[in-house]
């Protein structure tokens, strides 16, 4: 009897004395988060997710920034292609519109990685935790000038967020823009970012103390104007004359003007920073990227034939320079200048380089040439490509520079940086200079490069320039006569009090209850 | 061509134990039930290939001679290009303990509880949340074995009251530590640099890939359900009835958007509680007169679902599906259906310009005219793909050999927001949107001109939802069984040729390809032109020996 009790104690302790440590199986092939970044090489790792970031932005961001400036008509094979480009050139954009959309959460994934970055390293660890932690503040800070300037007032996000504090709400105007200075300031000070060796150095691939330097003075500007604190003035002329000054960066000068931005020439003395893109064969799609495409003129249906000498075939005829540009270098510059044979071509000047027109476009019969990409640059209809997306250049900061020290009582200096865009443009000299000249200058020296919109916003110009843009667009037949289409839109332009900022996007907004949408979305 | 082997085994074993216990005393019956079940599964594969050419550029396929018999990768050159994949052991692990009581009196009465607590492994929900413990309770009273019911027992031959509660746990198909945020590659940034062999320098990036939520949980599902079964006239005529009242707790959602700023892909979240509530009736009458017989079964079921909680992280909802890229048309919110219809509301056209009219609603909510260019605050509920009804019936007769199938299908109260129609496409338009559409010279027509500058926010808007309801005739189906006799001599048992028509009849108005085939999920009600079910004539002979 009792060792049948014995025999059922061992059976029941058997049968129901299982252990749940069976069930921990560990997990295989990946990095524990909580253990990474200790070595330079991870630390590396991690730094160089914000240069892929930022190289995502550029097909969303410019676009975006072109197309709703009165430098640019939306383009395509025919009113009505791309609904996201047309509602960007006509104002008729809203809350889910893709690209505003992607460009907001672009900002926001490398303010992701940055605070990764920012709150895993420690900068004092090693030379290369402390040139991360640099890189990432600077990334950071330029989301922020970007964001601030476009949506308003978007939530702050400086650290990881756990799942409680999702909804953040939207920041003041004074808190953003602290956070512009402090981050800049960090990045500038902390002499762990790299520099070039020389004015012809064109290795120096990661953002650098004067790119730093340069978005800093920039914020000042913007600062000066939105805290109405006409002391930012000076700071940013300070600082920006430390890029000028520093003897590393100067007008590029090697090739034609219009040939600066060919792959060629990458990183020349000009580029302050740009994105990288190589040639390699072996990785072709690493390089896909729709902006080369969208911008090339309008040959992927038989549109034109474009002989290769003159530009690449194959793209969709996107971001159509318009009459105001056009018309803005001629009163400037008078009619065919160096400067606007070498931004834009008109139909008859294509027309003597033996490119033929096949069909009706949507096109005022003028063309970017600045930029063009050429045959051997791209892949695939222009959808792969070679051209390093360029964010700053010099001629930016001398602009830059000049306003500040116009607005600052240093009218010489303003003047030695004006004319120095003006020479490399075989341009006359001026002798004096004001601030209606330089807005032009700006215009006209860095159209297409993603300015205009932000800084006809701070020169309160906006609603007077952009009003009637959706109102009509352009369409040429193949003998470039060009005739003008209603697009149908009973609400169209620039409308005060709504299009000063960007909408949130939607799902933003849906799920955050704390981020108020801008006024007019 | 390439040689590729692979292996790959797995080993299931499952250790499962436990012990019942009956006891009868009286007239009554109780018994009881407890056990665990531990299973392991296991599954370990490796694939290795081989592929090349020779010195000269030819290509051999990396193998040492192009013959069958040398087709094998241990037969591969110096030079072949060999890959390997797999090697990983994976293992996945179940664990639960389970019980259950019962007591019966007679027939009359009885009485059932059951118990389950299950356990999931890493892979799928973090440690302290492993456990999931699901009960249940059911009782039946069979009213027609009662004394007090003998009376009537000739009309009413069973009768049967049940009531049960219950709770069961889904994991929802999570695996692959979804919860978990560990670092992976974002894909590699070249510096500009070349080696010295000429390749191009890269550095491969790493960030963690997901939020992480360390809070997942077991999705729980709870039931209460009363039923009656009838039976009158010696089975002839039966009646089914239940009402029904299922709540999903925890819903398990993968792959959703939280907040933009975040910067960082959601880990699955448990984000919200969904209800059904509804009734379910069922009818049947049978009966045969002389050689004829027939039967003819009708149900009709409500539904009403429910979005009843959302997580705290989540405002208004969750953004479903997009119609291309003009907006989204499906949310996920507190107070409606699950994944409910939602956008513009629909309003004319402006006869000036041809541009769609929408609804406005000013700062509280009320109605303010309308618009060609609405805002986010004007976007409204406009329906569900979820249909509140369904009903069926079901009709066969036979006389002598010949035997005939009725069966049809409908439901309604659902909406289709359909979603074929593409701006830059020009061709394969519905009807429905263009034969009425405004032109210049047509400018009272009701549907917005094909050059609408805001045609995206009307394919987005109530413009194209649509009443989705319909009723299908499934099959009508005769057929003839040849007399017994006649097949005895060739040894057949049974012979009977039919001819069926399948899904041959719809009564809709819906214009698009097929109100039944619409999406799941997110998806729900949005018809993106998913394939429609094809009709079939079908003749067959069915034979038996």
């Amino acid at each position: 009897m009792k060792t049948r009790y014995i025999i059922l104690t061992v059976l029941a302790a058997l049968a129901f004395s299982s252990c749940d440590k069976f069930l921990d199986v560990p997990r295989k092939g990946v990095i524990d988060y909580n253990t990474y970044y200790k070595t330079d090489d991870e630390i590396e790792s991690a730094g160089i997710t914000m240069y892929s970031d930022v190289r995502g932005w550029y097909y969303n961001v410019m676009l975006v920034k072109n197309i709703i400036s009165d430098d640019y008509y939306a383009g395509g094979a025919a009113h009505g292609d791309n609904v996201d480009m047309d509602a960007l050139g006509e104002f008729g954009f809203n809350s889910e519109t893709g690209q505003i959309e992607s460009s907001f959460t672009g900002y926001y994934n490398l303010i992701y990685h940055a605070n990764v970055i920012i709150g895993h390293i420690d900068p004092g660890q090693s030379a290369a935790a402390a040139q991360a932690v640099a890189e990432a503040h600077l990334f950071r800070g330029w989301a922020y000038f970007e964001l601030t300037t476009l949506w308003g007032n978007p939530p702050i996000v400086d650290h990881e967020l756990a799942p409680s504090e999702y909804k953040q709400p939207n920041a003041a105007t004074e808190d953003l823009w602290a956070l512009v200075e402090s981050d800049l300031t960090y990045a500038v000070n902390s002499n762990a970012l790299a520099r070039k060796s020389s004015l012809n150095d064109n290795t120096t691939w990661r953002v650098t103390k004067e790119f730093g330097q340069a978005l800093l003075g920039k914020a000042y500007l913007w600062m000066a104007w939105e805290l109405g604190d006409s002391s930012y003035y000076k700071k940013a002329a300070d600082m920006l004359k430390n890029v000028i000054n520093s003897g590393l960066y100067d007008l590029w000068t090697d090739g034609p003007y219009g040939d600066m931005r060919h792959s060629a020439y990458k990183m020349n003395c000009e580029d302050l920073f740009e994105s990288i893109r190589v040639n390699d064969l072996d990785n072709q799609f690493d390089n896909f990227d729709f902006y080369g495409a969208m911008v090339s003129w309008r040959s992927s249906g038989s549109e034109m034939t474009i002989p290769a000498e003159v530009s690449c075939t194959g793209g969709w005829g996107f971001m159509v320079p318009t009459n105001d540009l056009l018309s803005t270098f001629e009163s400037y510059e008078g009619k065919d200048s160096y400067r606007r044979t070498e931004t834009l071509k008109t139909y008859d000047e294509l027309k003597a380089m033996g490119v033929v027109w096949n069909m009706n476009t949507l096109s005022t019969g003028i063309f970017n040439w600045k930029g063009r990409f050429m045959a051997d640059e791209i892949a695939y209809y222009a959808m792969v490509n070679t051209k390093n997306p360029l964010w700053m250049r010099f001629s930016e900061v001398l602009l830059l520079a000049a306003e500040a020290c116009v607005q600052s009582n240093d009218s010489a200096s303003a003047l030695t940086y004006v004319n120095r865009v003006r020479t490399r443009a075989q341009l006359p000299a001026l002798s004096s200079v004001d601030l209606n000249t330089i807005k032009t200058e700006k215009r006209l020296e860095l159209c297409g490069e993603g300015q205009r919109f932000q800084d006809l916003l701070r020169w309160g110009e906006a609603e007077a320039r952009l009003k009637d843009m959706g109102n009509v667009y352009p369409k040429m037949d193949p003998n470039g006569a060009v005739s003008w289409v209603p697009t149908g839109r009973s609400v169209y332009g620039f409308k005060k009090g709504k299009h000063e900022h960007l909408p949130y996007p939607y799902t933003e907004v849906m799920l955050n209850e704390n981020v108020i949408q801008n006024p007019g979305y | 061509m390439s040689v590729s082997a692979s292996a790959s085994n797995g080993i299931y074993y499952q250790w499962e134990n436990f012990v019942n216990w009956m006891h009868q005393f009286g007239k009554h019956n109780v018994s009881a039930m407890a056990g665990v079940s531990f299973s392991q599964n296991r599954s370990y594969s490796a694939n290795s290939g081989v592929s090349g050419s020779d010195a000269n550029g030819v290509i051999d396929f990396g193998l040492k001679r192009d013959d069958p018999l040398f087709y094998y990768i241990s037969q591969a050159t110096p030079t072949a290009t060999k890959s390997v994949g797999g090697g990983v052991e994976t293992f996945s692990y179940k664990y639960s303990y389970f019980g259950r009581v019962g007591w019966s009196y007679l027939n009359r009465y009885n009485v059932q509880a059951t118990f389950r607590a299950d356990a999931a492994d890493l892979s799928i929900l973090p440690k302290p949340m492993r456990w999931g413990f699901f009960p249940s309770v059911s009782a039946g009273w069979t009213i027609s074995e009662e004394k007090f019911f003998s009376g009537i027992k000739n009309a009413v031959n069973f009768a049967k009251l049940r009531v049960s509660w219950g709770q069961n746990g889904s994991i929802a198909g999570l695996g692959n530590y979804s919860y978990a945020n560990d670092i992976a590659s974002t894909g590699q940034y070249p510096t500009g640099q070349q080696n010295a062999d000429g390749s191009w320098q890269y550095i491969i990036g790493y960030a963690p890939s997901m939020a992480g939520n360390q809070e997942l949980k077991w999705e729980t599902s709870e039931q209460f359900n009363v039923g009656l079964d009838l039976r009158f006239l010696r089975d002839r005529l039966s009646v089914n009835f239940d009402w029904f009242d299922k709540a999903t707790k925890d819903l398990i959602v993968t792959g959703i958007t939280t907040s933009t700023i975040v910067g960082v892909s959601a880990s699955p979240m448990n984000a919200g509680n969904v209800d059904n509530q509804g009734i379910e009736l069922e009818l049947r009458w049978k009966d045969q007169v002389g050689d004829f017989y027939y039967s003819i079964a009708g149900n009709f079921s409500t539904l009403r679902n429910r979005v009843t909680y959302l997580h705290p992280t989540l405002k208004d909802g969750l953004a479903g599906v997009s119609v291309r890229n003009y907006g989204t048309v499906t949310r996920f919110e507190k107070g409606y259906p699950a994944w409910h219809l939602y956008g513009y509301e629909f309003a004319g056209i402006e006869s000036t310009t041809g541009e769609a009219l929408f609804n406005h609603y000013d700062e509280n909510g009320n109605l303010a005219g309308t618009t060609t260019a609405p805002a986010d605050s004007d976007k409204r509920h406009l329906g569900s793909g979820i249909p509140t009804y369904n009903y069926g019936l079901t009709f066969n007769a036979g006389w002598k050999g010949i035997d005939l199938t009725l069966f049809l299908t409908g439901a309604g109260g659902n909406q289709i927001l359909n979603a074929l129609n593409n701006i830059d496409y020009t061709s394969n338009r519905l009807t429905y949107l263009t034969a009425d559409r405004w032109t210049p010279t047509h400018t009272n027509g009701t549907m917005p001109a094909a050059s609408a500058s805001n045609y995206a926010q009307f394919l987005t808007s109530s413009g194209v939802v649509m009443d989705a309801s319909y009723m299908k005739i499934k099959q009508i189906q005769l057929g003839y069984n040849l007399p017994h006799n006649l097949l005895k001599k060739i040894f057949i048992d049974q012979l009977r040729i039919y001819a069926s028509m399948d899904d041959w009849f719809t009564f809709t108005k819906y214009p698009g390809f097929d109100p039944e085939i619409i999406g799941q999920g997110a998806s729900m009600g949005v018809d993106k032109g998913n394939y429609p079910t094809s009709k079939k004539v079908v003749f067959g002979v069915n034979i038996t020996f």
